[in-house]
C-alpha cells in the first residue's frame, strides 16, 4: 500500500472525499449574524476610538507631546544655553566665532580701493 | 441594500466598503466566507462550537484589519484560512488528541433517504479517520480534497513550499486509505 501511486490513493479516497463535499456542516443563521454583528461592533469601535482626543496623560506629558516630543525639547535647551552664552561673554570674545573684524578690514583696503580705481576711469573718460 | 446585491463586487472592494462604515459590505463577506471558515473548523476540530468560536475569531480578525487591508496583497479567502488554520492548530495542540467519540455526526439538513444515510456514513468515517492524522496533513488533505483548493495556495495558506504540501497530502491520504480499508464493503464500495 505504501507504494501506491497517488492517482490511485486518489481513487480510493474519491468517495469519501464526495461523500465530505456532500455533506457541509448546516449553516447556522445565527452564527452569521453573531458574525455581522461583531463587524458592526468593531465599526462602532472605531469610530469611538476616532472621535476620542488623541492626548491623554497629565498636563506636562500631553504639553511636551504637542511640541515635538523630547527630541524638540533637547533642541530648544540647547538654543536656550547657546543664546545665554552669548548674552553673558564679553562682546570681543565672540570674533573668534566671526571673524567680522578682520573681514570689515579686508572690505576697506582692498574693495574699496578698486572701486575707486573704476570710478577714476569713468570720470577720465 | 441586501448583502446579495453585492455579489459582484470583489472582496477587495468589500474590504474598503466596510473599512468605511458599509455594514452590507460586511454581511456579503460574512455570508462568503464564514461558511467555509467554519466548513473547515469543524473538519479540523470536529466540535461544532469549538469550530464555530474559531470562525467567528477569525472573521473578528478580519474585521479588524480591514481599515489596514492592502488590497492585491493577499485574498480575503486565503487570509481567512490561513488564520483559521492556524487558531484550529493552536486549539488541538493544547487538547493534545481529539476523543474519536466526540466526533459530532455531519449535518443532517437533508432528505433521509437510504443513498444519502450512505453518503453521511461514508463521511462520519473520513472525519473518524482524519481526526487520527497529524494535525498539519490533516489540514492539507482538507484544504486539498475537500475545499477543492490548489498546492500553491495551500502552500501560500499553510506558509511552506509546495513540496511540503505535496509531501503532507500524500502522507495523510496513505494514512486515510489504510484506515478506511477495513470499512470500505461496509460502506457500499466493494
Amino acid at each position: 500500500m505504501e507504494n501506491k501511486p497517488e492517482t490511485n490513493l486518489d481513487m480510493e479516497l474519491a468517495a469519501f472525499f464526495d461523500a465530505a463535499k456532500d455533506t457541509p456542516p448546516a449553516l447556522d443563521t445565527d452564527f452569521l449574524e453573531a458574525v455581522a454583528a461583531d463587524a458592526l461592533g468593531q465599526t462602532e469601535d472605531r469610530i469611538k476610538t476616532d472621535r476620542k482626543p488623541q492626548v491623554s496623560g497629565y498636563p506636562l506629558v500631553r504639553l511636551l507631546r504637542n511640541i515635538g516630543g523630547w527630541q524638540s525639547v533637547a533642541a530648544m535647551t540647547a538654543c536656550a544655553c547657546i543664546g545665554i552664552f552669548a548674552g553673558y561673554t564679553a562682546p570681543n570674545s565672540l570674533d573668534y566665532f566671526s571673524n567680522t573684524e578682520q573681514a570689515a578690514e579686508t572690505l576697506n583696503d582692498d574693495s574699496f580701493s578698486v572701486a575707486s580705481d573704476i570710478e577714476t576711469l569713468f570720470q577720465e573718460g | 441594500m441586501a448583502y446579495d446585491a453585492m455579489n459582484d463586487v470583489g472582496d477587495d472592494a468589500l474590504m474598503v466598503l466596510y473599512a468605511n462604515g458599509d455594514q452590507d459590505a460586511a454581511r456579503s463577506l460574512t455570508y462568503r466566507h464564514a461558511p467555509r471558515v467554519l466548513a473547515l473548523s469543524r473538519r479540523l476540530l470536529a466540535d461544532r462550537a469549538e469550530a464555530e468560536d474559531v470562525a467567528q475569531d477569525a472573521m473578528l480578525r478580519l474585521w479588524k484589519i480591514a481599515p489596514k487591508w492592502r488590497q492585491g496583497e493577499a485574498k480575503v479567502s486565503t487570509w481567512l484560512y490561513r488564520v483559521a488554520s492556524n487558531l484550529c492548530i493552536d486549539r488541538l495542540r493544547k487538547k493534545k488528541g481529539t476523543n474519536l467519540d466526540d466526533i459530532p455526526e455531519p449535518a443532517d439538513d437533508k432528505p433521509s433517504v437510504e443513498a444519502w444515510m450512505l453518503t453521511k456514513d461514508r463521511a462520519t468515517a473520513l472525519q473518524a479517520a482524519m481526526a487520527q492524522l497529524p494535525v498539519r496533513q490533516r489540514l492539507a488533505v482538507t484544504l486539498r480534497h475537500i475545499e477543492e483548493l490548489n498546492n500553491p495556495q495551500i502552500a501560500e495558506i499553510m506558509e511552506i513550499s509546495i513540496e511540503a504540501v505535496e509531501s503532507l497530502t500524500a502522507r495523510g491520504k496513505r494514512t486515510l486509505v489504510g484506515l478506511l480499508l477495513g470499512q470500505k464493503e461496509k460502506l457500499g464500495l466493494e
